[in-house]
């Protein structure tokens, strides 16, 4: 316990970065009379974020208990290719200079999101620590409070032709557009939870009396999205250093 | 200690609750805005009457159908009063079973716009539905009856020139109407109307148009075809007289001017660019106006979209290629014939507005959005860009005079603009981008 300089309540900053994949599936559904097949929502790279707050532990002769508020960032990046009816995408459909009957044409589309999450993380801890106090192994739930839920998205493609009507292959330049997922009426089926909870486990050194490196893992598992249909798996690796301040 | 402890936790988590609890992400972008409750201010919705013509009714794409009767102005409107205490809104419609009514007009391929041929070719005709005989003086058809009570009172056709003549909703009259009436009935529009006021607590009034559009549409052939502005004014007073009675609110709605719709500016444009790529200063024109009843067309005239279906056999035939072989009257509305008409709409709109104002009324001139769709770049809103153009502009159907259902919102619209000003009521307006512009189809 030399490390932990004996005291039974440490206080301490802690900063770090976010390191966040996943992939989801998004059941299909009925806009209208159109049917939206579902979408495959896959893993895009590593989106980078950061994290930042208080800590403070408590130690007992066996374990600690450690207890956070931090401010964190959340970035899932992720890529889709789907073709769907014209009528299923609002913005499509309107940038038609007509109307046009479900069925008729179609529009191959690739779309790429990043959807950043914004959120106020109190995990609770449970621990014990190796080395002489120096490493530490810890896991426990991490409640999140979202704040601020949005995805950037990149949609291009091109509309299928349809010689019946005369419709030519037309291109869509890439158009991009943001979908503010904790409200209801923009994010529809994709709104986002904004109280959630996670499972984290970590370890962590004590190079220093006054330094803690940790490296967490974290899994969403009360789920991100309100809607229980949609599938998939969100991971969240955290680095960070921390500060003793007594 | 452990107090004092339990109490910090709980204060950390009562502040992030708080933060939580703050963020209000429930505000629907398309929504009103406010969130506030709409209020009715001074008037009363609880019964709305609509009195007019195919534009009331919510003729589209060169017939009367269920859809377009369910995409109808006033039925628009009734759902917004709903949310200031309007009751239900009963409409003639056509059944489900019978659901394409008198038939109408459907796209069926993308046109090509440097080629005004193939405009004809790119429309398709949807079989009449509701036809339950024929009429015994014209020959045309007689569409199915609807009877009862009746809140949308439009009828095709229907001038102000008409609404005071017995005989008008007979089998030898207008189909439209006499689908409204028993058989054989003399009773006007008038009365038709006066009837089914009965317990209506607020009206919108759109007639005049047909006052003026039969000489638009024939090409000025007959000035038979403009209404008077005496019997205009005579019959005019008597349907507001009737509808204002015991003080009820309402809406006048004036003339719009036509000379903007797709019937006359889009054979004009087509025709005047297919003139200069060949180096023609205009085509040979039947003018009553011009010596000799032949002139050669200039800026002011307007060719008609009834053109586009003979295009192909007059550009065969030679027709406006020369004096002794011009393009006949009715296909044209020259210069001075659309003087005469913007004229008479000016004097009608001024007697409607006169009338409007003197009973407190709201009267709505849709002619500034008329104007902001015909002007180059057209209409922005809600992503959507609504223009005058044909077809492609958005707002007016394949008959290029009356309105698609997005047309119609934008009506409802500056209605309810004008309702929200003068009786200081919020009723909220409607996103035209939840209607459908012209709808390509098979």
């Amino acid at each position: 316990m030399a490390q932990t300089s004996g005291r039974s309540i440490e206080l301490g900053i802690k900063g770090g970065g976010t390191f966040t994949h996943g992939f989801t599936t998004v059941p299909g559904q009925t806009v209208g009379s159109v049917k939206i097949p579902d979408l495959e929502n896959k893993n895009n790279g590593i989106g980078y974020g950061y994290s930042g707050g208080l800590w403070v532990r408590k130690n007992f002769e066996k374990f600690f208990i450690q207890a956070e508020v931090t401010y964190n960032r959340f970035v899932l990046k992720q890529k889709a290719a789907i073709t769907v009816d014209v009528n299923a995408n609002a913005a499509l459909a309107n940038a038609l200079p007509v109307s046009v009957q479900p069925g008729l044409l179609n529009a191959s589309l690739n779309v790429v999101s990043e959807s950043i999450l914004e959120a106020v993380d109190v995990p609770i801890l449970i621990g014990k620590r190796w080395m002489n106090g120096k490493l530490r192994g810890y896991a426990g739930p991490n409640f999140i409070f979202v704040q601020k839920a949005q995805a950037n998205r990149t949609t291009s493609g091109a509309i299928n032709a349809n010689s019946n009507i005369n419709f030519p292959q037309t291109d869509i330049p890439p158009t991009t557009g943001s979908t503010n997922l904790l409200n209801k009426y923009e994010a529809q089926n994709l709104e986002v939870k904004d109280f959630t909870y996670a499972l984290e486990l970590g370890v962590g050194y004590t190079p220093l009396p006054f330094l803690d490196v940790d490296v967490r893992y974290a899994a969403p598992v009360g789920g991100v999205y309100k809607d229980s249909g949609i599938k998939g798996f969100l991971g969240i690796a955290t680095v960070s250093l921390g500060f003793k301040v007594f | 200690m452990h107090a004092a402890n339990r109490f910090r936790w709980a204060l950390i988590v009562t502040v992030l609750v708080s933060v939580n609890a703050c963020t209000n992400n429930d505000i629907d972008p398309n929504g009103s805005g406010t969130g506030a409750a709409p209020t009715k201010g001074s008037a009363d919705f609880t019964k709305y009457v609509a009195v007019g013509n195919s534009l009331t009714s919510g003729y589209a794409d060169n017939g009367l159908y269920r859809d377009s009767q369910l995409n109808s102005y006033p039925n628009i409107l009734a759902g917004q009063f709903k949310t200031v205490g309007g009751g239900d809104f009963i409409q003639p419609l056509f059944s489900e079973a019978q659901a394409a009514g008198s038939g109408y007009l459907k796209l069926i391929k993308v046109p090509n716009p440097s080629d005004p041929t193939s405009l004809a070719s790119s429309l398709g005709q949807v079989a009449p539905a509701a036809i339950r005989g024929t009429s015994p003086g014209s020959g045309g058809p007689l569409y199915t009856k609807f009877t009862g009570a009746n809140q949308n009172l439009g009828v095709t056709g229907i001038r102000t020139a008409d609404i005071l003549s017995p005989g008008y909703g007979s089998s030898i009259g207008n189909p439209y109407f006499e689908r409204l009436l028993p058989d054989q009935s003399s009773t006007t529009y008038f009365q038709y109307a006066s009837d089914n006021l009965n317990g209506a607590t607020f009206f919108t009034c759109w007639l005049g148009n047909n006052d003026a559009l039969g000489y638009a549409l024939g090409g000025g052939v007959s000035a038979d075809n403009l209404t008077s502005t005496t019997l205009f004014t005579t019959n005019f007073t008597a349907i507001m007289n009737k509808l204002t009675e015991g003080g009820r609110k309402g809406v006048v709605i004036g003339i719009p001017n036509i000379m903007i719709t797709p019937y006359f500016t889009t054979a004009t444009d087509q025709i005047n660019a297919l003139l200069k790529v060949q180096g023609l200063s205009g085509l040979a024109i039947s003018s009553k106006s011009a010596p000799g009843g032949v002139r050669m067309s200039g800026s002011g005239d307007y060719f008609l979209l009834s053109i586009a279906s003979v295009l192909t056999s007059f550009i065969a035939k030679g027709v406006g290629l020369s004096a002794s072989n011009p393009v006949p009257d009715q296909y044209v509305l020259d210069a001075s014939e659309v003087t005469t008409l913007n004229t008479r709409i000016n004097e009608f709109n001024t007697i409607m507005k006169t009338q409007a104002d003197a009973k407190g009324l709201v009267y709505v001139d849709v002619n500034p959005i008329f104007q902001q769709l015909a002007q180059t770049g057209g209409y922005n809103l809600n992503g959507i860009t609504y223009s005058s153009t044909y077809i492609q502009g958005g707002v007016f159907s394949l008959d290029g005079i009356h309105l698609t259902p997005a047309g119609y919102a934008m009506v409802a619209n500056e209605i309810i603009k004008g309702i929200n000003a003068k009786y200081s009521s919020t009723i909220p307006q409607v996103n035209p981008a939840n209607y459908r512009r012209v709808l390509l189809q098979q």
